[in-house]
């Protein structure tokens, strides 16, 4: 077994590009495959952030509406993001989730806008609401 | 006095796609080969590709139904995709089939009906 001690890693044609060699036998890119960002918060009253990484904030703009404040900056705003949360009823309830989604035009260089929202499948109409748990990703190029 | 490697290209020793690092914990490892994504996108409401890793294209199948290819094939099937809609409050997304070459995403909203949208996806899994 061959072990390497280092605390980072450059490239050297480029500081930026590293190639990995995959599980077969294509290869695929170090630094476009770690995730930029990552976050999961408490999105009742003031947000507040259980684990990160390379968020410096959640900002709470009203009722289920969020911007993520990305650390160090993407170089553009057409960054891939993901989102999930937790179901807004305390108990089971199989018609009642909580979705996602990003707002139109709410994504920047430092930052996604969100909203979070209760989909009742048997009645109502959706609702904003601040979730227990709020989890996203980030992944496209640093600054 | 911080080690730094430069390197461009890491391939495992005992197996070539498998590359073991010590986690934040300093205790356990992960494999960094598997923690990598092997594929993500911003797509256009057109499937265009606005920003993405290993994709070669994006095709629009019909309202808020697309198929994305990629350019270095998966293993398989058996990834792991998540996603995201942007233009509407009320829009999910679901990946509903992959295969080793490409996968398929359907955006809908809370009626049921598919919906034209930009969207996010990422995949992870095994690099064929």
């Amino acid at each position: 077994m061959s072990t390497l001690n280092v605390d980072a890693l450059v490239g050297v044609s480029s500081a930026n590009a590293i190639t990995v060699r995959g599980e077969g036998s294509a290869t695929t890119s170090l630094q476009q495959g770690l995730a930029k960002a990552w976050v999961n918060f408490n999105g009742t009253g003031t947000p507040a952030i259980q684990d990160s990484l390379n968020v410096s904030g959640i900002t709470d703009h009203t009722t289920g509406d969020y911007t993520l404040l990305i650390g160090n900056d993407m170089a553009n705003a057409s960054y891939s993001y993901q989102g999930t949360s937790s179901n807004w009823e305390t108990a089971s309830n199989a018609d009642s989730y909580i979705g996602v989604s990003g707002t139109h035009g709410g994504q920047a260089t430092t930052g996604q806008r969100i909203v979070t929202y209760r989909e009742r499948y048997d009645s109502a109409t959706p609702q904003f609401k601040d979730p227990l748990t709020v989890n996203l990703t980030v992944h496209g190029d640093l600054a | 006095m911080a080690s730094v490697l430069k390197v461009n290209t890491l391939t495992g020793v005992t197996t070539a796609g498998s590359i073991a690092v010590t986690g934040e914990g300093n205790s356990t490892t992960t494999n960094l080969q598997q923690g990598l994504a092997k594929a993500w996108v911003f797509s256009a409401a057109d499937a265009a590709l606005t920003n993405s890793l290993n994709l070669a294209s994006g095709t629009d199948n019909g309202t808020g139904n697309y198929t994305y290819t990629y350019t270095s094939n998966l293993a398989d099937g058996n990834c792991a995709a998540a996603a995201s809609a942007t233009d509407n409050t009320d829009l999910n997304v679901t990946v509903y089939s992959t295969t080793a070459t490409v996968f398929t995403a359907e955006v809908f909203n809370q009626a049921g009906n598919e919906h034209d949208s930009r969207s996010r996806t990422i995949i992870c899994g095994d690099l064929a």
